[in-house]
């Protein structure tokens, strides 16, 4: 199995680079071959989630080297176990990597009659990007998924930059900058991460593995960390701010928040996705944006737990922030792709919100939105290409009453806008009311802000529908000649490929929403392991550093609420 | 046999679900049958709930299976660590008891009628088959909300008879005025979804266990264990769950503030305003504060409240439906009165007449869905019968041509005016008697409040009496008229519906399109343009509706043998339907109401009720005179004023022209929330816009801006067009702006 985790990772580069090289591929050849190696990755992974062990916290699937470490040895560092080639899965990646792979599928269905010109080349960089993003998902060793993670921006910077709209040479660059200046810091924090361990850890191992990290920054008592401090004495704002664990975590943030991206750094978003094709608007959103979710849970709230408990009421109120404003932002909007992506910033805020209130049900609810965020906006976008390509016009104000012409399409795009709307029965509400109910328990001021963004998501989703598919038939290319019916002929129905994308979404919105106890019973062990190593209460570490975990006990989400604010508010 | 069913009860959800699927699967290949799997579904479903109804002894549960199942793995895992162990354990499970296999039964006889009904009414619309699968998957979501056994699953189900509402009431997509309705419904039930959720949030960290099921909340334990943990503004966590729960309930049972919703949602195809909008869904409010009525009996405050607010929105309700001229818009606003006069009963539970009032309640909400869908079934037959027409000035005397609908009409506007011995007559007098009781019973502080309410309450029985009277004379009675282009009522009505609409749509602040033509689009959303000839009639034909091929709403259904029904009353497919409803609306209030206490026995047979206060009740002469002495004046009233045509009414209007005024536009509650609300949240959501792109983005480019210009001057050869080196420059803005942002912001 290790080794076929291996194969499914590397398949799509092998893909890509024959695309790259072989001689004079037409269009359709090319689409071939990338669906051809899609499928084939998808079923590698699908292969890798029947054989997962339910119920195993640990990363499953990894060779086991000589030596006792996961992986093989890559770049040896000092006397320790060093850079190594690790790959392996636990519940979490599995999710990601399975959806990574069947979103892939999605893309290239997305494409399959849009993209004409250079063809092979586009298909290679979807080839690329799939590697990046499943290896990225599959690695145990820091590097490796550093490496992987700048990996996949450039074949999402070419994409968008020679496939994009009219001006995806400044969306490219944007984008590109933007994330890379955040990688950069998270650079920085993970690198302080490895020293930090390396130091106090007993006996001293120079590590980069994920796991190992995880369970050795775990060990170093609240002592050590404190004794990082450079500041000892009386409480302030630059002490607060020097403290080891605030100021990793804020390092590892910069990154994450970005691609998340969470409220103020999301202007990137819209630009990018309004000028990329229909594919890399899917994968964008589909499974980029979950980059940033995956980085926050693998080592913001696992590696450093205690900053994340003293920055939690300002990374909740971050989060709601972005939900309600991502949503407002969304219903101003009039067209339909940008209204799509406001509503990622506004789902993923509540992604954000599970992930910070750091319970089990919140937690738990986050990664599986994760999954359904990649669901429903993939299938969103999808259905925005569906309309794009028949009518060249995104503009809500210039269309209605679809359903008359694309019935088939209408109903793609009512499930796709239910399941985002958290519909119960779809898959939006599993994740939903876990991460509310969750974050609840302990910021219930904050979670009843956040679920007001529930009114608002329905409120800019059915806006969208009643102006796209409601009402008479009104199509863009047909009113200036006033005879509407005349016109039909150039407007072709829904296409097989079209149908083949989307309709495994669909089908796994409803299925997850129907029974989402075997996704949850893959996820929990993992979630599970990282929610241990959160302190029983949420703040309060920060003000005596010498005291231990466990704090008195009173447990009122409400107590918890004014102790936190009492830490941030200095 | 009862036993093994009581078991299986998750097949009474499942049947109509699965028939439905057949329905929309089918497709065209069922040639216009596809009603045929829906019927079945329903009819089974009533059959086994019947065959329950009548083995039943006790509650009982049973589990599907497990829907949602977050728990921690490990022992590691203290639940006395606070919430970041705590478990979201929630089965798919369904109960029976009394209160649930009544709805049952009620809700799934009612829902098969209606399906008989609409298989008539709907023929030869091209969405046939999507109609029948909603049908289904609506039938599925409230036969799942009264069975279902934990607050989680109920709020799934209510989530769902919204969605499927929301899907009828849109189901002629290309109407505007139906897309809006849609929508609006939604939302407006999304608003008390809200608060709903809130309940549940509150429920599952407060609750021991952290355990959503009926079985564990509805539990005395359970309710002090809630009222002795303090929350906000001094009230105990007992009080906001259960006045969350009302705040939820306000939206889908529609009552003030958030009944808006419910008088619009009548764009939808009449069997569905039937079904959804006057005999099932929107009793769901009422079953849900029943079902929750052990935690209200601990809120009298609360309780109070619930019955001032029913009674606010019963006369409000009623003074509207005063003056509207649309038939089925009166039926609407009279649903949201009657469905006020339940929120009085759950309201008057206080006391040791706990009990009483609430079964009164839902009596009232069991016997108000017979006569209120056999109403609505007759307008849908008037309305076949006029080509789409509905506008009451447009048509009348319609007695001889349509006798059956006339009749059964008849029926159940009497049992509406709550006179004996219709069924309305038992359950209204038994709220009012309830409200009396509550008024007179000295353990309850306030009582004053209650013998208030009940003179209102008596005071809105002879306004329903009235109103109800009027729309069936001007229906009816009087010279006969049926609706033509010509008739100069019809340029008004059309004006006023255009008005109507385009305020609704400035109202929302909605881009619809507008149709070019009112006349044209009215008669073609509700008549036509739903069916593909009529995209190639040409539009005059269009517009004369009474021509047969241009209405054709049974032209293609061969065995009636003549080509339209314009004028003439409905095919026996429609007309039995109401010959049924109606032999309900007489009967089941003597059956099984005060004459036999049946009901009240059934419903005494749900746990947590003999819980409540339970005194004894003698039947009360006094209130059922008084009422029945209102619901005459009242249709006796409205027989003098419109059996024949006279000028009183124009007389009286022109007396309180504001009052008329304002009642005739609703008290411009539509254009308040408008402004209050609507219109505010899209101003914020345009500035929203525009602060994103000039504010925050404009900030990013700020920082992004500043190592350059210092590289402008300073540091020249440090730009040395390398991407990696703007990187870092790029990342320390960011940096920058980060910590700017997340500690002085």
């Amino acid at each position: 199995m290790a080794t076929l985790l291996v194969v499914t990772v590397l398949l799509p580069l092998l893909g890509g680079l024959a695309l790259l090289l072989a001689p004079k591929l037409d269009h359709k050849a090319a689409r071939w071959v990338a669906l051809a190696t899609t499928l084939a990755t998808l079923a590698f992974s699908l292969v890798l989630v029947g054989a997962f062990q339910v119920g195993d916290a640990s990363a499953q699937f990894a060779f086991e080297g000589a030596d006792g470490h996961a992986g093989l040895p890559w770049v040896a560092v000092g006397s320790g176990p060093g850079i190594r080639f690790a790959l392996g899965l636990d519940g979490v990646a599995l999710s990601l990597f399975a959806l990574t792979s069947l979103l892939l599928v999605t893309s290239v269905f997305c494409s399959w009659s849009s993209i004409t010109e250079r063809a092979p080349t586009y298909y290679a960089l979807l080839l690329f990007l799939e590697t990046g993003l499943l290896g990225l998902f599959a690695s145990l060793d820091v590097v490796l998924f550093y490496i992987f993670f700048e990996f996949t921006l450039i074949p999402l910077f070419f994409l968008v930059g020679l496939y994009g709209g009219p001006e995806r040479r400044r969306a490219s660059i944007t984008f590109f900058l933007y994330t890379l200046a955040g990688s950069l810091l998270t650079l920085l924090g993970v690198i302080a991460l490895i020293v930090v361990h390396y130091r106090f850890s007993t006996p001293q191992v120079l590590t980069f593995s994920i796991p190992e990290l995880t369970e050795g920054l775990s060990r170093i008592t609240s002592a050590d960390w404190a004794f990082t401090r450079p500041l000892a004495d009386s409480f302030s704002l630059s002490q607060f701010l020097l403290q080891p664990q605030v100021f990793i975590f804020l390092l590892l943030f910069a990154g994450f928040a970005i691609k998340v991206p969470l409220f103020p750094f999301h202007t990137w978003l819209p630009l990018a996705h309004v000028e990329a094709p229909t594919a890399g608007s899917v994968l964008l959103a589909g499974v980029l944006l979950k980059v940033g979710g995956y980085g926050f849970l693998r080592f913001n709230l696992a590696m450093t737990p205690m900053g994340t408990a003293v920055l939690a009421p300002m990374l909740v109120a971050i989060s709601v922030i972005g939900i309600i404003y991502g949503a407002l932002t969304a219903l101003a909007q009039t067209d339909v792709k940008r209204l799509v992506a406001y509503s990622s910033v506004s789902h993923m805020g509540f992604i954000a919100l599970g992930l910070f209130s750091m319970t089990l049900v919140s937690v738990d609810g986050a990664v599986l939105q994760m999954i359904n965020h990649g669901l429903t906006t993939g299938a969103l976008f999808a259905c925005v290409g569906v309309l794009y390509e028949r009518y060249h016009t995104r503009e809500m104000d210039r269309m209605g009453g679809i359903w008359k012409r694309l019935p088939l399409f209408a109903f793609f795009l009512i499930l796709a806008s239910m399941g985002s709307a958290a519909v119960p029965g779809l898959n939006g509400f599993v994740g939903e009311f876990p991460i509310l109910a969750g974050s609840f328990s302990r910021f219930p001021r904050a979670t009843v802000v956040a679920a007001i963004g529930i009114i608002l998501g329905a409120y800019y989703l059915f806006l969208m529908l009643q102006k796209v598919i409601f009402g008479p038939l009104r199509e863009p290319g047909g009113e200036g000649h006033g005879h509407g019916h005349d016109d039909s002929a150039g407007v072709p129905p829904v296409q097989w490929y079209e149908i083949a994308g989307l309709a495994p979404l669909l089908a796994l919105i409803v299925i997850i929403g129907l029974y989402p106890k075997p996704f949850y019973d893959r996820i929990t062990p993992s979630v599970e392991s990282i929610v241990a190593r959160f302190p029983a209460e949420g703040a309060g570490m920060s003000t005596e550093p010498n005291q231990t975990v466990s704090a008195p006990g009173e447990d009122s989400p409400r107590a918890l609420l004014a102790r936190s604010a009492q830490v941030t508010a200095p | 046999m009862a036993e093994s069913l009581i078991r299986n009860v998750w097949l009474i959800p499942l049947l109509p679900l699965l028939g439905g699927l057949i329905a929309i699967l089918g497709g065209r290949r069922l040639n216009g049958w596809n009603h045929i799997p829906v019927v079945a579904g329903i009819g089974l479903s009533f059959l086994l709930s019947a065959i329950i109804l009548l083995g039943m002894e006790g509650a009982h549960e049973t589990e599907a299976y497990s829907w949602i199942g977050i728990a921690p793995t490990s022992s590691a895992a203290d639940p006395s660590s606070g919430p970041n162990g705590w478990s979201l354990v929630v089965p798919v499970e369904f109960r029976v008891d009394g209160l649930t296999i009544m709805m049952l039964t009620m809700v799934t006889f009612v829902a098969a009628l209606v399906a008989v009904f609409a298989a008539g009414y709907m023929v030869g619309d091209p969405g046939y088959p999507r109609f029948f699968f909603v049908f289904g998957l609506f039938v599925f979501s409230m036969t799942g909300l009264v069975s279902s056994s934990n607050f989680l699953l109920t709020y799934a189900f209510w989530e769902g008879v919204g969605v499927c509402s929301y899907l009828l009431i849109g189901f002629w997509y290309a109407k505007p005025a139906a897309a809006e309705a849609a929508k609006k419904a939604f939302l407006v039930n999304r608003v008390g979804d809200f608060g709903f959720a809130i309940a549940l949030f509150l429920l599952w960290t407060y609750a021991p266990n952290h355990d959503l099921s009926y079985a564990n909340i509805l539990t005395i334990e359970t309710r002090d264990a809630l009222a002795n943990t303090e929350l906000l503004f001094g009230q105990s966590a007992l009080f906001w769950i259960v006045a969350l729960l009302f705040w939820g309930a306000t939206a889908k049972s529609a009552q003030i503030p958030l009944y808006v919703w419910l008088p619009d949602a009548m764009e939808g195809p009449t069997p569905v305003s039937a079904l959804i909008h006057a005999a099932t869904m929107v009793t769901a409010g009422v079953y849900l504060l029943a079902r929750t009525s052990l935690l209200l009996a601990a809120e009298p405050a609360l309780q109070m409240v619930v019955a001032v607010i029913g009674c606010a929105t019963a006369l409000l309700a009623a003074l509207i439906a005063l003056t509207q001229t649309d038939l089925k818009r009166v039926l609407a606003y009279s649903t949201v009165s009657q469905i006020g006069f339940m929120f009085m009963g759950i309201g008057a539970g206080v006391g040791h007449i706990a009990q009483f009032a609430i079964i009164g309640a839902l009596f009232h909400l069991f016997t108000h869905a017979f006569f209120k869908a056999l109403l609505f079934l007759g307008s849908g037959s008037v309305m076949h019968a006029m080509g789409g027409v509905i506008d009451m000035r447009r048509f009348s005397g319609l007695r001889h041509r349509m006798p059956y609908t006339c009749w059964t009409f008849a029926i159940g506007a009497l049992a509406l005016c709550g006179l004996p011995p219709f069924a309305g007559f038992w359950s209204k007098d038994e709220i009012l008697a309830s409200l009396k009781a509550a008024g007179h019973d000295e353990h309850v502080a306030s009582g004053g409040v209650y013998t208030g309410i009940y003179w209102v309450a008596t005071f809105t029985a002879l306004l329903t009496a009235f109103y109800t009277g009027r729309a069936f004379f001007l229906t009816f009675f009087g010279p006969e008229k049926l609706p033509s282009p010509d008739d100069p009522e019809a340029l008004g009505a059309d004006d006023h519906h255009g008005a109507h609409a385009s305020s609704d749509h400035a109202a929302l602040g909605v881009d619809t399109p507008a149709p070019d033509s009112p006349e044209l689009s009215r008669y073609e959303a509700a008549m036509g343009s739903h069916r593909p000839e009529v995209g190639s009639h040409a539009p005059g034909a269009s517009a004369t509706p009474h021509e047969p091929a241009s209405h054709g709403h049974g032209h293609d259904d061969g065995h009636h043998g003549h080509d339209s029904h314009f004028g003439h009353e409905s095919p026996p497919i429609m007309t039995v339907p109401l010959m049924v409803l109606a032999a309900g609306a007489v009967l089941v209030g003597i059956l099984f109401g005060p004459p036999t206490h049946w009901f009240g026995h059934l419903i005494e047979e749900t746990p947590s009720f003999e819980l409540l206060g339970h005194g004894e009740h003698a039947f009360d002469w006094g209130t059922a005179v008084s009422g029945t002495l209102a619901g005459l004046i009242g249709l006796g009233l409205a027989a003098l004023m419109y059996a024949r045509r006279t000028e009183i009414p124009a007389r009286i209007s022109a007396l309180v022209p504001p009052l008329a005024k304002a009642s005739w536009n609703k008290f411009y509650v539509d254009e308040i929330y408008a402004l209050l609300i609507v219109t505010p949240t899209r101003l914020v959501a345009t500035a929203c816009r525009y602060f994103d792109v000039y504010v925050v983005d404009g900030l990013v480019r700020l920082v992004a801006f500043v190592p350059r210009l210092i590289g402008g001057d300073a540091l020249r050869p440090i730009q040395n067009g390398l991407i990696q080196s703007y990187a870092v420059m790029t990342a320390m803005g960011v940096a920058l702006l980060l910590i700017v942002l997340m500690f002085v912001g």
